[in-house]
């Protein structure tokens, strides 16, 4: 009893510097990590192999090899290149723009990270609103929104999909036939909602669109050949994911492959590689692990697991109701990746008492993906969005969030809820 | 050699509440690239030069495009500044720096290209050990001052 009572408090001490902002989360989920670790290690509940063996290196080796080829491909230009496309496709219509925009966005989330995706493509976005001298503000919005949900459809798009992936021993195929068609659904009511909150800014038609026309999109390509082995390369990861169940090899392995054959053909910088991955991201989900490890080994996580089941021999669609909301509750409110973590071993727990976990793993995956766009900082995407906004001249406000963003997030969770029956 | 020996000693400096109009009139006037802002006490306290002048002109989100180059024509974006508030809003307190790289007056001369080309700057304002400004010293000053040192040493 002693020891849950000190795990819960290292747990919840942490917890409490990571959300209020306090200190810098990876730095505080390391101290609570090595915490947990020593006091697991004197009071005997927690080993120090069993903290080794609590971090999941199939998800961090995953994230590794997507972030290596992220950052050789951000260089080559291409998210200009499509940007200018997408502009000149729309013939300076802000409604067009913003639906290709956003879909845009959402389609570059499934496959790359969406911080990136978000970084890269809202500065040639307002440079293209501010050229047609129309207001880049619905466009934003729509790349933010997209970005969040597009993340969800995939099993690479969002790192809480790929702690669900390692940790059920689902396949990228799976993420495809369960969670992309919602995800596909999200964005189509999203777009829907956009356009009605949006209406007035989106009638604007701009003055002259031959500026635009004007624009050689092949000269912001700086490096063809590159993009060519960037995407070569990530067609050998897309396939090998698609047929997983045929092969043995982990998602990490895969990942990493790819990385290796983007590092061999391009040869880039490794230096400038290496500076690229989010060093500080890995080190909070390495601790993320090792603490959520520790409660595990109380067997605190197994209690509240006994509790969803209870709930869920009652009305199994009650539970899955209440994670859907829970998760998304806490995504848009919280962080949503020490969350997803601490869910990870208790629907893991509600699997070994013999109840069928597969929706659940789905449902944690939509609630706290959807969830994120409830709040500027519900995700990553959302708090770079509203700064890089903040620099136009119609800055994203909390008003502007909660009558686009969060009624995107509870229509969507809506529409999950209503579907909850079949996921 | 010294700073002080070499720097130019009139030195315009405008106060915190100067307009922007102002600050415009006398970089154009004195055919000058920067001016310090000092307090009544005329103490360094910023550096405003023509580049925080162009920042105010472009939009804030420029720094943001590294990768806007292969654009030529910037459309309505050419035409009208409406991204900018009015001039008039701008006082020397929002355009300047405020970690400005100054020098002490005592500082070897030689110290001077050295700032200069770390931080890359084009001109130093000259201190006091009170951070009273005392001069200013230009990358002309310094090529004057080496450039007639070898030459006499000839």
């Amino acid at each position: 009893m002693i020891n849950c009572v000190v795990a819960v408090f290292i747990f919840a001490a942490t917890f409490y510097f990571i959300f209020s902002g306090k200190l810098n989360r990876a730095i505080a989920s390391f101290v609570g990590a090595i915490t947990m670790v020593t006091f697991g290690v004197i009071m005997g509940f927690y080993s120090q192999e069993e903290a080794f063996r609590a971090i999941d290196f199939n998800m961090i080796g995953l994230l590794v090899g997507m972030m290596v080829i992220v950052s050789v491909c951000k260089n080559t230009g291409f998210f200009s290149y499509i940007a200018v496309r997408a502009a000149k496709a729309s013939r300076g219509s802000p409604f067009r723009l913003m639906i290709m925009m956003g879909c845009i966005s959402a389609f570059l989330s499934m496959l790359l990270d969406n911080v990136t995706t978000i970084i890269l493509i809202i500065p040639i976005t307002i440079l293209i609103c501010d050229i047609l001298d129309i207001t880049p503000l619905p466009i934003i919005m729509a790349e933010i929104v997209l970005s969040n949900i597009g993340g969800v459809g995939t099993m690479i798009g969002d790192p809480p999909n790929m702690m669900i992936a390692s940790a059920s021993g689902f396949s990228f195929d799976d993420f495809i036939v369960h969670v992309l068609p919602l995800a596909v659904g999200a964005i189509a009511i999203a777009l829907g909602t956009l356009s009605v909150v949006f209406r007035n800014e989106l009638k604007k038609s701009p003055r002259d669109f031959t500026p635009i026309l004007a624009i050689n999109e092949k000269a912001a390509i700086r490096d063809e050949k590159a993009l060519r082995k960037v995407a070569f390369a990530l067609g050998i990861v897309l396939l090998l994911f698609f047929f997983q169940k045929s092969h043995d090899f982990h998602h990490a392995f895969i990942a990493l492959l790819g990385a290796g054959v983007v590092l061999v053909m391009v040869r880039p910088n490794i230096e400038e590689v290496l500076k690229d991955i989010e060093w500080p991201i890995l080190v909070f989900f390495g601790s993320l692990f090792i603490l959520v490890g520790g409660l595990e080994k109380t067997g605190l996580l197994n209690i509240i697991a006994e509790r969803v089941v209870a709930l869920a021999s009652v009305n199994y669609n009650l539970a899955k109701v209440s994670i859907l909301w829970v998760s998304a509750g806490f995504a848009s409110l919280v962080d949503r990746i020490p969350f997803t973590t601490a869910m990870i071993p208790i629907i893991k727990h509600v699997g070994e008492l013999g109840f069928n976990i597969d929706s659940l793993w789905w449902i944690l995956a939509l609630g706290v993906g959807f969830g994120g766009n409830g709040t500027p900082i519900g995700s990553i995407v959302g708090v770079v969005g509203l700064s890089m906004s903040e620099r136009t001249h119609t800055p994203i406000d909390i008003r502007i969030w909660l009558k686009t963003a969060t009624v995107v997030m509870l229509a969507t969770i809506i529409f999950i809820t209503l579907l909850i029956g079949i996921i | 050699m010294k700073v002080k020996d070499v720097m130019t000693r009139r030195v315009v400096t405008v106060g915190l509440s100067a307009p922007l109009r102002e600050i415009y009139r006398i970089l154009c006037e004195k055919n000058i690239g920067g001016v310090p802002v000092t307090d009544d006490k005329g103490r360094l306290l910023g550096m405003i030069t023509k580049t925080e002048l162009i920042d105010v002109l472009i939009p804030d989100y420029f720094d943001m495009i590294g990768d806007f180059l292969f654009i030529d024509d910037l459309g309505a974006l050419e035409e009208k500044l409406e991204f900018m508030p009015s001039l008039e809003l701008f006082i020397a307190e929002d355009l300047m720096v405020v970690t400005v790289i100054s020098i002490s007056e005592n500082a070897s001369l030689m110290k001077a290209p050295l700032l200069m080309s770390k931080y890359n700057v084009r001109r130093l304002p000259v201190v006091k050990d009170d951070n009273e400004l005392v001069g200013i010293i230009t990358r002309m000053d310094v090529c004057k001052a080496l450039f007639n040192r070898k030459a006499a040493q000839k």
